[in-house]
C-alpha cells in the first residue's frame, strides 16, 4: 500500500526554479483551441514553413472543455496557454473585462468588418447556426423558412436542437433568439415538445434517424455530413442565420507575446484562412471563398453583433441559463 | 509505551498504521473537505441553491424517484421472494437465476434499452401499439427502469430469510387454524422483516443516489426531469470554477435524502457479509401453489421478460442494426457496428482503462480492507472502531457526493517537501489514479465486511499457534489467516471489480481528456449521437459482467458469485 501511494506521487528532486535561461531552438507556443483536429492537421505543415521560429503546441478540445481546463489551471496557479482560439465570444468578453487578455489588434484585422474586431480579441472564423431538415421526410412546402417559423404548430413533435446549457454555440443562438422573440419563443417550442439535448452531432443524428426530422444546428456539421451522403440538408433562415464568431486572443500571462502576435497575424493570413474554410467554416474576411456547398458570407444575412449585446449577454449568462432551465423543466410555473 | 510496542511489533505497527493513514487521507480527506466547504458556504450560496425553482424541482424529483422505486420494488419483490423462498413454484431455480440477472447488470444499461423501447417519438413499443402510449422520459419511466433493476435486492432478501426460517413456526399457525394469507401476514412477513427492511433502505438510498438512469432519461427528453445528482453534474460541468459552491450546497440536499431517508444504521453496519449464501437451507415444507401455479409462473415470467429478456434483446438487436430506422430485417443486420466500435480509437482505450482500474481498485481494496478488518477484529488499537466505520462510510455516501469530495480535495497538486530538496507531489487531477482511488474507496465496504465476517468465523488460536511456532506476524498472516479467508476475499474482489468496471456516477465527474472509461464513453456515445455504438458497448459490458460472474461461480464451485 505504501508503494501504491508513492506511485501516485510525482517525485521531484531539486529546486523548483523554472528554467528561464535563454532558450535555444524554436519557442514553444501553447495554443488552446476548439478548432477541429482535421483543420489543425492541415495547419501544422504550413506553420513549419511560415513560422519557423515558433513551435506551436495544440491543446484541442470542445470550447467548453478548453475554458474549463484553462480556468482550472489559472485557479491552480498558472497556465502555459498563450493563444486562445475557441468559439464562445461571451467568454472572451468576460476574460477581457477581468484583464486576462493582452490587447492586440493585428494589422490584418483592419480588413475585417468592425463587428468582428475588439481591442482584446479578433474573430478568426465564423460558424453559422442554421435550420436543417431530413430531405425525404419533410416536403418542400412543409419546410421551415425562418427561426420564427419554428413556432408554427406543424413542427410539433418534429423539432430538435442542441442543449443551450451545455453547448456554447447553442447558448449564443438562444441569446439571439431570446432578444429577437422573447422567452415566449422558448415557451412555445417547449409546448410543442421540442427536444433540446446534446450537441450539434446529436441533433444531426436525430434528423438522420428520422426521430426528429427538423433541427437547428451548425452549418459546418451539415456540410461535412453532406459529403457522406447524409439526408440532412441546410435551410438558410430568412430572419438571418446566426453567426457564432470564433475569436482568437492572447493571454496576459503569455511569456512570448511577440511570437503570439506573429501567430495571430498568421491565423488571419490567406493560407490559414483557407484551411479554416476547408474545415467547413466561413472566413470573416469579405470576399473570401465560402466552404464547399455553402453560399458566400454576404448571402447568409447574418444577424449583426454589437458590443453592447456581447457585454450584456456575458454579464447575464447565468440568469439567462436559469430562466431557460425553468422554462424547459416547467419548474418556473 | 515500550511494552506496547514490543507486544504489537514494529512491522505490524507500520503496516496497520499505514492502512489507517490511507483511510484518513482518501476517505477522511475528501469527505472532510466537503464538510468544511458545506459549513463554510455563505448565505448567498444557500439562497442561490434554494432560490432556484429548478433546484427545488430536482429535490422533489429525487424524493419521488427514491420512494417510487421503493414502492415498485416492494410490490414486485415481496411476492417474488415468497414464490422463490417458500412456494413450490415449478422450475424455481431456473426462474430465480434468470430473475437475479438484473442484480449484476448496471441499471443504466436498462435505461438505454428502454429508450429504444419506449421513447415517445420512435420507441419500438410505441410504434407497435400506435401513438405515444409510453414515455420513458419521465419520473415514472425512471422508477420503472430503476425498479426493475433493484427488485432482486428485495426478493433475494425475502427469499433467503424465508428459506432460513424455521418452518414449524408457520406450521404452528396453520394448525391453529390460520389461513394462508393470515399465516403470511401474521408470521412469515414479520419474521423476514429485518432482512426486508435492510434491503428496502438500500433500494431507497441507491435510487436517490443514482445518476446514470436519471441522466440518460432526461437528456433527449422534451421536458427533462432533473434530479439532484444530475444538477450537481451540470453545476460542475457547465461552470467548473463557479459551480463548486452550488454543487456542495446541492450535495447536502442529496445527502439529506439519500442517507437520511433510509435508516442510516443498517447501511453502516458493515459487519454483514455481502455474498448471497447459496445452497439449500432448513426449509422443509413449501406452500403448495395448486391451481395458482400458472398465474404465479406468468407473474415471474413477466418480470423476467421486462427486467432481462426484453432489454437485453433490444440492445442486442440495436447493436446489430446497420440503420436504426431500418427494423429487424435480415439485410439490416450485421456486425459492422461492432467492428466500428472495436477498431476505433476510443473503445479499446476505454475498455483497457476500465479493466485496469477495476482490477487495481479490487486488489488494493481487498488488501486494505483485510488489514482494516484485522485491525478491527484482532487488535485492541485505539480508534480501530472509527477506522472500520470510516472504511464502510463511503458506500453509504452517494457517489456524486463522494466524487465531489475527491474533486475538492485533489484537483490541485498537494506537495510534501522533505529536507528541502525532495518533493513529493500528489497530482491526481485527470489521472487514472483519482478514478482508481475513488472506486476503491467507494466499494471498500465489501472487502471490509467480507474479511470481518471471515475473521469472526476464524478462531484466533490458529494464528496464535503459528506465532508460537516461531512464525513472524507477516508469515502467520500469509500462511494461515489469508488462505483461510480466501473464499471471502475472492468474493470481495469480485464485488469491487464488477461495479467498478461499469461505474458511471463518479467516473463522469472525475475522468479527464486522456482517461476515458467504459461508462463515460458509453454515455458520450448515447448522448452525443451514436446510439448503435452505445448499444454495442452496453452489450459488451453486460456480456463481460455476466460472463465474469458465471466464471467466478464455476471456479469456486458455486460459492462465489452474486
Amino acid at each position: 500500500m505504501l508503494i501504491l501511494s508513492l506511485l501516485a506521487c510525482r517525485i521531484e528532486v531539486g529546486n523548483q526554479a523554472q528554467n528561464q535561461g535563454p532558450s535555444e531552438g524554436p519557442v514553444e507556443l501553447w495554443v488552446y483551441t476548439s478548432m477541429y483536429q482535421s483543420v489543425l492537421d492541415e495547419l501544422d505543415p504550413i506553420l513549419l514553413e511560415e513560422l519557423p521560429g515558433v513551435q506551436v503546441k495544440w491543446f484541442q478540445s470542445g470550447s467548453e472543455k478548453v475554458a474549463q481546463r484553462l480556468e482550472a489551471e489559472w485557479a491552480a496557479g498558472g497556465s502555459d496557454a498563450c493563444v486562445l482560439m475557441t468559439s464562445d465570444p461571451f467568454w472572451y468578453q468576460a476574460l477581457s473585462e477581468r484583464g486576462a487578455l493582452r490587447p492586440y489588434v493585428s494589422p490584418k484585422a483592419l480588413a475585417l468588418d468592425r463587428q468582428w474586431v475588439n481591442p482584446s480579441y479578433t474573430t478568426a472564423r465564423l460558424s453559422t447556426m442554421v435550420l436543417a431538415v431530413h430531405k425525404d421526410l419533410v416536403p418542400e412546402e412543409q419546410r421551415p423558412s425562418s427561426f420564427e417559423d419554428l413556432m408554427d404548430p406543424r413542427f410539433e413533435g418534429k423539432l430538435s436542437t442542441p442543449d443551450p446549457l451545455s453547448s456554447g454555440t447553442t447558448f449564443t443562438t438562444m441569446a439571439f433568439l431570446q432578444e429577437a422573440y422573447g422567452w415566449t419563443y422558448f415557451e412555445t417550442l417547449r409546448a410543442q415538445g421540442t427536444v433540446s439535448a446534446g450537441g450539434n452531432s446529436s441533433t444531426l443524428q436525430r434528423i438522420e434517424s428520422s426521430e426528429r426530422p427538423v433541427g437547428v444546428l451548425l452549418l459546418e456539421n451539415l456540410l461535412k455530413a453532406a459529403e457522406s451522403g447524409s439526408p440532412a440538408v441546410p435551410i438558410f433562415p430568412s430572419d438571418g442565420a446566426i453567426a457564432i464568431p470564433g475569436p482568437i486572443a492572447i493571454t496576459s500571462e503569455c511569456r512570448h507575446p511577440l511570437q503570439a502576435q506573429a501567430f495571430v497575424d498568421w491565423m488571419l493570413s490567406d493560407r490559414a484562412q483557407g484551411a479554416i474554410v476547408g474545415g467547413y467554416m466561413h472566413s470573416p474576411f469579405p470576399g473570401a471563398a465560402p466552404p464547399t456547398g455553402a453560399p458566400p458570407l454576404g448571402e447568409l444575412r447574418l444577424r449583426p453583433w454589437s458590443a453592447e449585446f456581447t457585454q450584456e449577454t456575458a454579464a447575464q449568462a447565468e440568469a439567462l441559463k436559469e430562466r431557460y432551465a425553468e422554462i424547459v423543466t416547467g419548474a418556473g410555473q | 509505551m515500550r511494552v506496547w510496542l514490543e507486544r504489537v511489533g514494529l512491522g505490524r505497527l507500520v503496516v496497520l498504521g499505514l492502512s489507517g493513514l490511507l483511510l484518513l487521507v482518501f476517505v477522511g480527506g475528501p469527505l472532510g473537505v466537503l464538510l468544511i466547504e458545506a459549513i463554510g458556504a455563505g448565505p448567498e450560496v444557500w439562497s442561490g441553491a434554494l432560490g432556484s425553482a429548478v433546484n427545488r424541482q430536482a429535490a422533489v424529483h429525487t424524493l419521488q424517484l427514491a420512494l417510487g422505486t421503493l414502492a415498485f420494488t416492494l410490490v414486485l419483490g415481496v411476492p417474488l421472494g415468497w414464490l422463490f423462498g417458500a412456494s413450490d413454484l415449478p422450475k424455481r431455480d431456473t426462474w430465480r437465476a434468470l430473475c437475479t440477472l438484473p442484480y449484476v447488470i448496471p441499471p443504466y444499461i436498462g435505461a438505454i434499452a428502454w429508450i429504444h423501447l419506449a421513447n415517445p417519438s420512435s420507441g419500438a413499443l410505441n410504434k407497435l401499439f400506435g401513438g405515444q402510449l409510453f414515455n420513458i422520459y419521465s419520473v415514472p419511466g425512471m422508477v420503472w427502469v430503476l425498479g426493475l433493476a433493484f427488485t432482486p435486492f428485495i426478493f433475494m432478501a425475502v427469499a433467503s430469510s424465508l428459506e432460513r426460517m424455521d418452518p414449524t413456526l408457520e406450521e404452528a399457525a396453520r394448525i391453529s387454524g390460520a389461513g394462508p394469507l393470515r399465516v403470511f401476514f401474521g408470521v412469515t412477513l414479520p419474521l423476514s422483516l429485518p432482512a426486508l427492511a435492510s434491503a428496502a433502505s438500500f433500494v431507497t438510498a441507491a435510487s436517490a443516489a443514482s445518476f446514470g438512469v436519471p441522466y440518460l432519461l432526461s437528456t433527449g427528453a422534451a421536458q427533462p426531469r432533473w434530479v439532484l445528482t444530475t444538477r450537481i453534474y451540470q453545476a460542475l460541468d457547465l461552470a467548473p470554477a463557479t459551480g463548486r459552491p452550488l454543487a456542495v450546497a446541492l450535495s447536502v440536499g442529496l445527502l439529506a435524502i439519500g442517507v437520511g431517508l433510509p435508516a442510516l444504521g443498517r447501511l453502516l453496519e458493515g459487519s454483514r457479509s455481502f455474498t448471497t449464501v447459496t445452497g439449500k437451507a432448513a426449509r422443509g415444507g413449501r406452500w403448495s401453489l395448486g391451481a395458482w401455479r400458472i398465474p404465479a409462473q406468468a407473474f415471474v415470467g413477466i418480470y423476467a421478460t421486462m427486467g432481462v429478456v426484453l432489454p437485453l434483446g433490444t440492445l442486442l438487436a440495436t447493436s446489430l442494426m446497420e440503420n436504426l430506422g431500418g427494423g429487424l430485417a435480415l439485410e439490416n443486420l450485421s456486425f459492422d457496428n461492432y467492428v466500428k466500435v472495436l477498431t476505433g480509437d476510443q473503445a479499446p482505450h476505454a475498455l483497457f482503462n476500465s479493466l485496469i482500474l477495476a482490477a487495481g481498485a479490487a486488489s488494493a481494496g481487498v488488501i486494505l480492507g483485510t488489514l482494516v478488518a484485522y485491525l478491527r477484529e484482532r487488535t485492541n488499537t485505539p480508534g480501530r472502531g472509527f477506522l472500520a466505520w470510516l472504511a464502510a462510510l463511503p458506500y453509504a455516501v452517494p457517489g456524486t457526493v463522494l466524487s465531489l469530495g475527491f474533486i475538492l480535495a485533489f484537483s490541485q497538486p498537494i506537495s510534501l517537501i522533505l529536507a528541502e530538496k525532495l518533493r513529493f507531489t500528489l497530482d491526481l487531477k485527470d489521472t487514472l489514479w483519482i478514478l482508481g482511488l475513488a472506486y476503491m474507496v467507494k466499494f471498500l465496504a465489501f472487502p471490509v465486511g467480507n474479511a470481518r465476517s471471515g475473521l469472526l468465523a476464524l478462531h484466533p488460536s490458529l494464528e496464535e499457534a503459528a506465532r508460537m511456532s516461531g512464525a513472524s506476524w507477516g508469515k502467520a498472516l500469509r500462511d494461515v489467516t489469508f488462505p483461510l479467508l480466501r473464499p471471502n476475499l475472492v468474493a470481495a474482489w469480485l464485488l469491487v471489480f464488477l461495479p467498478a468496471f461499469s461505474e458511471i456516477t463518479m467516473s463522469i465527474l472525475l475522468f479527464g481528456p486522456d482517461t476515458p472509461v467504459v461508462g463515460t464513453l458509453l454515455f458520450n456515445l448515447q448522448a452525443y449521437g451514436d446510439p448503435p455504438g452505445a448499444a454495442v458497448l452496453a452489450v459488451l459490458v453486460a456480456a463481460l459482467v455476466l460472463g465474469g460472474n458465471l466464471l467466478a461461480r464455476r471456479l469456486s464451485g458455486g460459492k462465489v458469485g452474486l
